[in-house]
């Protein structure tokens, strides 16, 4: 079985089996692009952390085998996505926020479309049933829309109706 | 993120753990400016990447993204395009008469627009049918769907003309039209240029027609134009969704695929014969039909006898439907012949009096039905798995729903249908008492199914010694179902002498329904292997030829004599009051003591358990109880376990030895709702010196009254 080595942005080594971090999309292409010389082929991650990876390796590792996501249509509701959170991503998705939004930018980062729909879930939850303002704190979002832009917007909500 | 290079990342992380906890629950809390600033930096990432962004919206439902537009541009942005997916916006009110111009909207949210009767509260009633049209001019490039509600006649010219005004160039793909009409006006009147042609609509591919006009005996036809002059204008039309009481002409959809057609009003009949033309007219093309009629329509049809000519060959078709199957009985249609790409179909009673059969009778067998999926209201006709077995023998996939069914048949049905090689069957169950038999059947034509691949393979010695050895089969059936087990017991003989074993130990065995008239003699019944004694279930449930009380009763008493040696213990269900004598009168029979109220000593009786339904038992029963369980304490010298659930104190002054007493008070209704203290208290001195655990619960009571001897 092929190896890779995988350089945290904290000059850690990792190595790992290829067949496990396929589901990277940018891993994927990086090697493809490159081709396998040896075992000692580096591939360095300058967006993500140790700690990270090791995250992103453990969730790689027990979703090795899942069958690949079919792309979604362009036309097809979002709805579709949502399926429910396994047991065991619920515990592994258990973590301090600092480190989920890390492990967002991760998979955003290296492709993994698995990981980063989880995470998105995550966050979802967060902004379920709170108020523009509670988001706004929550995320430090400066509000940048003018008190009519406000106005427009909600005019609009009220007009858009369940399909 | 951090920065590659630095090495103290950790530390800083575990800074941040301990000052930065749970943002999502209460508003960030920092206490330190310097990890404020990486921990919102990688915050900020995130809610700023339109990619995460979009991945994250896109699990929020219309409320919150409606909140998300708010938050600021960005956010705005992405959720707009998102909320135009999900929601329709209404196009009627965006036009006020105070001000000349209509309301802008973000282009985005225009995805689907609704054209319906509410308007703008500053629209007096003689501008609506103007609104009406301005609305329809609200289609943009963006929009792909546009729903009518048609709830007054008078505004269905004004729409037609809006359409008309749009040209052929919108990209519409979807037209719904709903009317829901609070009343009928007689007197208006679409004129009849209204319904001229409209510009040809190549994109549109899907129409949906719904009307509920059910309540009205007239007026459904005049829908009838604006239905078809949809329907002549979509050269590319796929899919036709009719909720109405009309024969629309299909003549020109030579790419129609799908037809859902339902039929509502309940004062005409279904034509058939215009069906069938229908249906003709779409032969070559239609792939999925689904037929089905309003629920109160539901009479029982006529058979359509047609000349074979007349019968259309739906050469493309795969999926049927049917949803009403005494209503669409055309006769000469359902077979290979006539649906010869037919793979996947559905056969649905629909409401009121349907015989499955006499639909199953109008079939020829069709060898290229690979999925059925069937629902079942009744049992009442005997041959009925046999009929759909003749008639559907390649059935792969099996979709079975149970509607106000009583169980006891069911098992035996599913014997019949084992003789498909199925890959799946899903079976829903409604409105059926929960019952375990009938799991277990359904379980075991499974199982079957599934372990009939795996049998021994004898020229492979290890293995073959393994499934030989009765320690390790014994061992390896204690992994399995109960149904794995009773499907193993039909592997071979050995198998069958452990098998047997294992279910007499883990099952109860309903003896009662053993006994039934189909039997040569009421008295001879059929073999059973004395392991399976070894619980023994008497219940309120008989074989069918067993009605009348007196009878049963007869049999409770009768069940009692398999009693063997290898019996270890005793279930009775005491639905009915009058079975209990008679469950007493079989126990006594037992001891060899005749009548006389006392039970016969019972030495090895060890543990007890009663549990007593609440709610439906009257308060006399309470009573009856009582003394049920007087005589069995009485009778048990050696008692160590009783479990008791009920409403009811028992007196246990004779049980010297107990040591385990699980005991719940059952609320009864009409009677106090906590027990009497006093009386709990006073039977527990009773075995004060005896007693080593002790369990007293409240709450609900179980479904059984139970005895272990």
């Amino acid at each position: 079985m092929p190896f890779v080595n995988l350089e945290s942005s904290d000059g850690d080594l990792v190595k790992v089996d290829v067949d496990v971090i396929k589901c990277s999309v940018t891993i994927n292409a990086l090697i493809e692009h490159l081709g396998l010389e040896d075992d000692n082929e580096v591939v360095p991650l300058q967006n993500v952390g140790t700690e990270t990876l090791h995250k992103v390796l453990a969730w790689a590792k027990h979703h090795k085998d899942d069958l690949p996501s079919v792309d979604d249509d362009e036309d097809d509701p979002p709805r579709e996505r949502r399926t429910d959170i396994t047991t065991w991503d619920a515990n592994f998705i258990k973590m301090e926020q600092i480190q989920l939004f890390d492990l967002i930018l991760a998979a955003n980062y290296l492709d993994i479309s698995g990981l980063l729909d989880l995470g998105c879930k995550i966050v979802a939850d967060m902004i379920k049933g709170k108020t523009a303002d509670e988001i706004r704190t929550m995320f430090n979002i400066v509000n940048d829309l003018t008190p009519q832009e406000q106005e427009q917007i909600r005019k609009e909500n009220e007009w858009c109706e369940e399909k | 993120m951090p920065n590659a290079g630095d090495s103290s990342v950790k530390n800083r992380y575990k800074k941040l753990q301990s000052s930065f906890p749970q943002i999502g629950r209460s508003s960030a809390n920092f206490n330190s400016k310097k990890v404020r600033g990486n921990a919102n930096n990688v915050i900020s990432k995130v809610v700023r990447n339109p990619l995460i962004l979009d991945a994250i919206f896109a699990h929020l439902d219309l409320p919150d993204l409606k909140t998300a537009r708010l938050v600021c541009h960005e956010w705005n942005d992405i959720a707009s395009p998102l909320l135009g997916r999900q929601a329709a916006l209404q196009a009627t009110p965006l036009f006020s008469s105070n001000s000349s111009h209509v309301f802008p909207v973000n282009p985005k949210l225009k995805r689907t627009l609704v054209i319906s009767d509410q308007f703008h509260p500053s629209i007096p009633p003689h501008m609506k049918t103007e609104i009406i049209t301005k609305a329809v001019t609200q289609v943009s490039q963006l929009t792909r769907e546009i729903k009518f509600v048609a709830n007054r006649m008078e505004f269905v010219a004004p729409f037609l003309q809006g359409i008309r005004m749009l040209g052929s160039s919108p990209k519409i793909q979807k037209i719904s039209i709903f009317s829901e009409p609070d009343y009928y006006d007689p007197n208006t009147i679409t004129p009849v240029e209204a319904y001229q042609k409209l510009p040809p609509q190549d994109n549109l591919t899907t129409l949906e027609f719904n009307t509920l006009l059910d309540f009205r005996i007239h007026g459904w036809e005049e829908l009838q134009p604006l239905l078809q002059i949809w329907i002549d204008a979509a050269p590319n039309l796929t899919t036709l969704d009719i909720a109405a009481s009309l024969y629309p002409n299909l003549e020109g959809c030579r790419n129609l695929k799908v037809l859902k057609f339902r039929f509502l009003t309940r004062y005409v009949h279904v034509n058939l014969g215009k069906v069938v033309k229908m249906l003709g007219q779409v032969k070559d093309s239609l792939v999925e039909l689904e037929l089905s009629v309003a629920p109160e329509n539901s009479g029982v049809m006529k058979k359509l006898q047609l000349d074979k000519k007349m019968v259309p060959v739906m050469s493309k078709l795969t999926t049927l439907s049917i949803q009403a199957i005494n209503v669409y009985r055309i006769l000469d249609f359902f077979d290979e012949d006539h649906f010869p790409k037919l793979r996947t179909l559905s056969i649905q009673p629909g409401i009121g009096k349907s015989s499955l059969i006499t639909h199953l009778n109008l079939w020829e067998p069709h060898r290229g039905v690979q999925s059925l999926a069937v629902t079942i209201d009744s049992w009442e006709e005997e041959e009925l798995e046999e009929e759909m077995i003749q008639i559907f023998p390649t059935v792969k996939e099996f979709n079975l729903t149970l509607k106000q069914i009583s169980s006891s048949p069911i098992s035996r049905s599913m014997e019949s249908f084992k003789i498909w090689d199925l890959d799946r069957v899903n079976v829903i169950v409604d409105g059926v008492r929960p019952s375990s038999e009938l799991i277990e059947g359904l379980e075991a034509a499974m199982s079957r199914l599934r372990d009939s691949e795996n049998a021994p393979d004898n020229e492979n010695n290890a293995m073959s010694k393994a499934l030989q050895n009765p320690v390790i089969l014994d061992a390896i059936f204690a992994q399995l179902s109960l149904s794995d087990v009773k499907t193993c017991r039909l592997v071979c003989q050995k198998w069958n002498d452990v098998g047997v074993k294992t279910l007499g130990k883990r099952a109860y065995f309903p003896v009662n329904k053993l006994f039934s008239y189909n039997a040569p003699k009421f008295n001879e019944l059929p073999p059973v292997n004395d392991q399976l004694m070894r619980g023994l279930l008497i219940s309120d449930k008989f074989d069918r030829s067993i009605r009348s009380d007196k009878k049963k009763t007869e049999v409770i008493t009768k069940g009692l004599t398999h009693v063997s040696n290898l019996t270890h213990e005793i279930k009775f269900l005491a639905a009915k009051e009058e079975f209990v004598p008679a469950f007493f009168k079989g126990i006594r029979a037992l001891g060899s003591i005749k009548a006389g109220q006392k039970l016969p000593s019972q030495p090895n009786l060890t543990s007890l358990r009663f549990h007593d339904s609440s709610a439906n038992h009257y308060a006399a029963a309470c009573l009856e109880f009582q003394s049920l369980i007087k005589i069995w304490l009485d009778a048990a010298t050696n008692l160590t376990t009783l479990d008791v659930a009920a409403s009811l104190c028992p007196n246990l002054e004779g049980c010297k030895s107990l040591k385990v007493l699980k005991f719940k008070f059952v609320i009864r209704y009409g009677q106090a709702r906590n027990p009497n203290l006093d009386n709990v208290i006073k039977m527990l001195g009773q075995v004060k010196d005896s007693l080593i655990e002790l369990e007293l619960s409240n709450g609900e009571g179980g479904y059984e009254k139970e005895v272990k001897i």
